[in-house]
């Protein structure tokens, strides 16, 4: 394979940062770019008033008991090498089963209610950033906004799309896209960028920040440049090449996807598996194949894009009930099957299907999965459970919520997950009975007209997988579930403690920290980013317009003095943002990690 | 003495300059253009000195009036007045003279 040279070469140079040999710039050139020119752009204006001076960094240095930072430490490339001895107090993430299914989600699920004049000034801003983008669209288009040549024709673009991107979203455009250029582990390196325009273009400064991750949807650690899943993934690419270049129907089959697909199934414990390329895919394209317009579809009001855009190509009625909300999920069934299809004279549904996510990414709540499973046994509808979040995170081995409530994987009838997530690489699968499984790859137009899952790719799924099952003979994949169960319940009880508002249940490692305000958003994450940790915003249109905020993932990669650093940031920033919402009581002790 | 003041003074100073920068996040001020943070200081600084002048203009007025509409037989309140000679023009009667 001589067109691997290159490729070979790029490995073997020892490159301690992850940095890609061919990254721009030698050592000369970034030394001759002045470094203050990063720290003069927006996203590098700190925003610290009151603890900015020398006295209280003193201070805040000498409260620390560690001396972590993500520039100091000699960098470890991601690979979560020092995962710590198990102490006796941490247990696994599962429900205690000790209340009924429904207190027991009551009591851990938090969803505060916002204060009355952050709703009215959230609002408020967002009607004169509006007003501000419409004079602004009046008056000052910049060159880089305008197209030649287009006269006659209409806007190909969404009008209020590109209007709300253009000059609402533009104004904290820094927060999002951001380019980094080294594994997205427990640290990941940014590639800084400054924008001269308030953020029409941007530049690169040529400079990087070493940050401390808290974005990435690395819930177990395994996105590493080295270790076994790295190795094991270099050496398949070596003898199997990149790509087959063929779907899975025709000449894209192997093996390897064979055995991928025989080890899903044994890992939920179900009879098959079908694996696909991509995630989004999956969702989107195997639903339109399960259902069809005389079909009636329950499905979250929280449900991802993919779940949405699979169900309306799938022409199925849908009825959407409110988040997690049991009584409204049985009024929408009940209602649903008594009425039957009014579109065809009020005959009964052919199908009737309950969608669900198992961790929604927005909201950090996780499905109360044995309600619906009773209500799904009651009404014979079938289950659809969407795992993309929680496969790998949640439970006492990883299998995703039917191991956290230890029901029985055979009770929900079609289980979905991504490998994006948990497995560090790429792709998706459908787990089920054998039935299904053989109709999906007969009917599947993610089957039968996608290429296959790349051989590297494949293998870092196999390898992390079988870590996780702790098939390679070693406890790294418990150590990792138990890990990601206590830094989860550390992090989110210790923001608790601070006092800002979070959302979701305690046991998920997606932390969503609510800002509310737009230009919060913008700030919190430019600020964090000065102090060498990367996150996460989200913000209209991803949420509702009330609510922006910032969204933590935790890993099973980061370690306690890591956490604490970032806390501790955290706790600063959200002093001098006027982030501390929460009315609730706040737990006076010190939290126990 | 003069440091504590030093002090204190600069502790002031980072407060009002932490109070500026939670008024510039929460009104969105923080993430816009120079022309429009004047745009918008002006909008808001206008809006705030109407809603002042108009209440320094225009309430005491219409207390008055409000008092007189609720006890209009009580002319305590207009005797013990010590400015009772102009209370009809501080009441907005001037109009009537355009009238006639």
């Amino acid at each position: 394979m001589g067109n691997f040279d290159a490729f070979e070469q790029g490995f073997a140079s020892p490159n301690g940062n992850g940095r890609l040999p061919n990254g721009h710039g030698s050592p000369k050139e970034r030394l001759s770019v002045e470094p203050e020119r990063k720290f003069s752009a927006p996203a590098y204006t700190e925003i610290r008033t009151r603890r900015c001076n020398a006295k209280a960094a003193a201070e805040s240095k000498q409260a620390s008991s560690s001396s972590y930072h993500p520039e100091k430490k000699a960098h470890m490339n991601g690979h979560a090498s020092a995962t710590r001895e198990q102490g006796s107090s941490t247990k696994p993430n599962q429900a205690e089963g000790k209340l009924s299914p429904e207190k027991e989600h009551y009591q851990k699920t938090s969803f505060e209610e916002v204060p009355m004049h952050t709703a009215c000034l959230t609002y408020l801003g967002f009607y004169l950033l509006m007003i501000l983008g419409y004079i602004n669209q009046l008056l000052f288009v910049p060159k880089v906004a305008t197209e030649k040549d287009r006269e006659g024709y209409v806007a190909l673009y969404d009008a209020f799309e590109s209007f709300y991107s253009r000059y609402v979203y533009r104004r904290i455009k820094d927060c999002w896209n951001r380019p980094i250029c080294s594994v997205p582990g427990d640290e990941l390196t940014l590639k800084d960028r400054v924008t001269d325009d308030y953020g029409w273009s941007f530049k690169f400064t040529g400079t990087e920040t070493r940050c401390l991750n808290l974005g990435s949807y690395n819930y177990l650690g395994f996105a590493a440049a080295t270790g076994r899943c790295a190795d094991e993934s270099e050496e398949r690419a070596r003898d199997s090449g990149l790509a087959y270049c063929s779907s899975r129907c025709e000449l894209g089959n192997n093996a390897q996807l064979d055995e991928l697909e025989k080890l899903t199934a044994r890992y939920f414990g179900v009879e098959d598996a079908i694996v696909f390329g991509m995630g989004f895919a999956t969702n989107a394209l195997n639903l339109p194949s399960l259902l069809g317009p005389n079909c009636m579809v329950v499905s979250d009001e929280k449900n991802h894009a993919s779940i949405i855009l699979g169900l309306r190509l799938s022409g199925a009625t849908i009825k959407v009930f409110k988040h997690n909300n049991m009584r409204d999920l049985e009024r929408v069934l009940r209602d649903g099957i008594c009425q039957g299809n009014a579109k065809n004279g009020g005959k009964p549904w052919s199908k009737v299907m309950i969608i669900v996510e198992g961790i929604f990414s927005m909201e950090g709540s996780i499905v109360r999965l044995p309600e619906v499973v009773a209500l799904k046994k009651k009404y014979k509808a079938y289950l659809y459970l969407d795992e993309a979040h929680s496969v790998g995170a949640m439970g006492s081995h990883g299998r995703g919520v039917t191991d956290y409530y230890k029901v029985d994987p055979k009770d929900v009838d079609i289980l979905m997950g991504t490998f994006t997530k948990s497995f560090g690489s790429a792709g998706g699968y459908l787990a089920g009975s054998k039935k299904l499984i053989d109709f999906l790859r007969t009917n599947s137009h993610a089957h039968c007209y996608a290429g296959s899952i790349s051989p590297p790719i494949a293998q870092q799924i196999l390898t992390s997988m079988k870590t996780i099952m702790g098939e390679d003979g070693t406890e790294t994949g418990r150590n990792k579930i138990m890990q990601l169960a206590r830094n989860t319940r550390y992090f989110r009880r210790r923001l608790a403690q601070l006092g800002v508002i979070t959302y979701g249940h305690e046991d998920s490692p997606v932390v969503p920290m609510l800002v509310y305000l737009f230009s919060k958003i913008g700030a919190v994450v430019r600020t964090l980013t000065t102090r060498h940790i990367a996150v996460v915003g989200a913000g209209f249109p991803a949420t509702p317009i009330m609510e922006g905020r910032i969204r933590f993932c935790l890993s099973a990669a980061h370690t306690k003095e890591q956490l604490d650093y970032a806390l501790e940031v955290i706790d600063e920033t959200a002093d001098d943002l006027g982030l501390k919402y929460s009315r609730k009581p706040r737990d006076p002790n010190p939290i126990e990690y | 003495m003069f440091q504590k003041l030093a002090e204190d003074y600069e502790k002031l100073k980072r407060y009002v300059k932490w109070l500026y920068v939670l008024y510039e996040l929460n009104t969105q001020i923080a993430i816009c253009e120079p022309w429009e943070k004047v745009f918008c200081h002006v909008l808001l600084g206008s809006c705030l000195s109407l809603l002042l002048y108009a209440s320094y203009a225009f309430v005491p007025g219409y207390c008055l009036t409000l008092i007189k509409l609720l006890w209009p037989a009580s002319d305590v309140l207009s005797h013990a007045h010590p400015c009772n000679i102009n209370s009809d023009v501080v009441c907005g009667n001037e109009s009537d003279a355009f009238l006639t």
